[in-house]
């Protein structure tokens, strides 16, 4: 399994572990930065999000007062999470 | 956080997990794994905990994640649905804050403390909110009681005095105690 789909599976799982709290985008970094190991590189962990967000299995959501992005499994992703 | 192959140690786990968490070393547990029917190598032995540990620890984090968003519920759900914008901030302040801090990596206790103070602050809060609604709603009330019963009498005036059964002194003075509702 190459790295950025073991950060992918990561994610699936702490968004998983929150649902169906949408995480702050620092709030999953950090457990990305932390749960993964290695500690991967941020723009791998970008590649993952912008990967499952592209397959429709998380949604990331914009604060329009600060511009913050929070992240939450879509239906889809709950499926493919909950066997993780 | 690659799914852990199955080992031969793996119906081991739990007695190992007990040794290593005692204390005993690698050759410890090795030998006490020996005398239990169980050879195995030093090397893959240290493999194996090591795995183990890194899931331990990636179990751990998972878990503070879901107690961090269940903190994060139980705030909103005592702020209630559509609060008003500077509630809306602290709620948002608040899972930032507990969902950074079941995310940094460490269950040390002095940082869950502060995350547990964090929500019973914001419960508080909430509560004081409810209690000051309460009290403008009370308030409220009480001013439209006040008007309906000025309105009664006025109307209740208005007919004695078409109606010439009042005597004007009587009149004026109880518009007077009128004015003071």
């Amino acid at each position: 399994m190459n790295e950025v789909n073991v950060i992918k599976r990561f994610i699936l799982r702490a968004l998983m572990a929150a649902y169906p709290t949408p995480l702050p985008g620092e709030a999953l970094d950090a457990a990305v930065r932390t749960g993964v190991n290695p500690r991967p590189l941020m723009s791998d962990v970008e590649l993952a999000k912008r990967d499952l967000e592209a397959r429709g299995m998380i949604v990331g959501t914009r604060d329009p007062v600060d511009d913050s992005v929070s992240w939450a499994l879509t239906p889809a992703g709950v499926i493919q999470a909950k066997p993780l | 956080m690659a799914k852990a192959k199955s080992s031969k140690l793996d119906p081991h786990a739990e007695r190992l997990t007990e040794w290593f968490l005692a204390g005993k070393t690698l050759a410890e547990a090795r030998e006490l794994l020996r005398q239990a029917g169980c050879a195995v190598s030093l090397s893959r032995l240290s493999v194996w905990w090591e795995s183990r540990q890194a899931a331990r620890a990636e179990e751990a984090l998972l878990r503070r994640i879901t107690s961090g968003a269940e903190q994060v519920r139980t705030v909103e759900r005592a702020f209630g649905e559509n609060p008003a914008p500077e509630l809306a901030t602290i709620i948002k302040l608040h899972r930032v804050l507990a969902m950074q801090f079941a995310t940094a990596g460490s269950s040390s206790p002095a940082l869950l403390e502060v995350s547990e103070r964090a929500t019973r602050m914001a419960l508080e809060f909430a509560k004081l909110e409810e209690k000051r609604a309460a009290r403008e709603l009370a308030e409220q009330k009480y001013r439209d009681l006040v008007a309906e019963r000025k309105r009664a009498i006025e109307a209740e005036l208005g007919k004695a005095r078409t109606g010439g059964g009042i005597t004007p002194e009587t009149l004026e003075r109880i518009e007077r105690e009128l004015k003071l509702l």
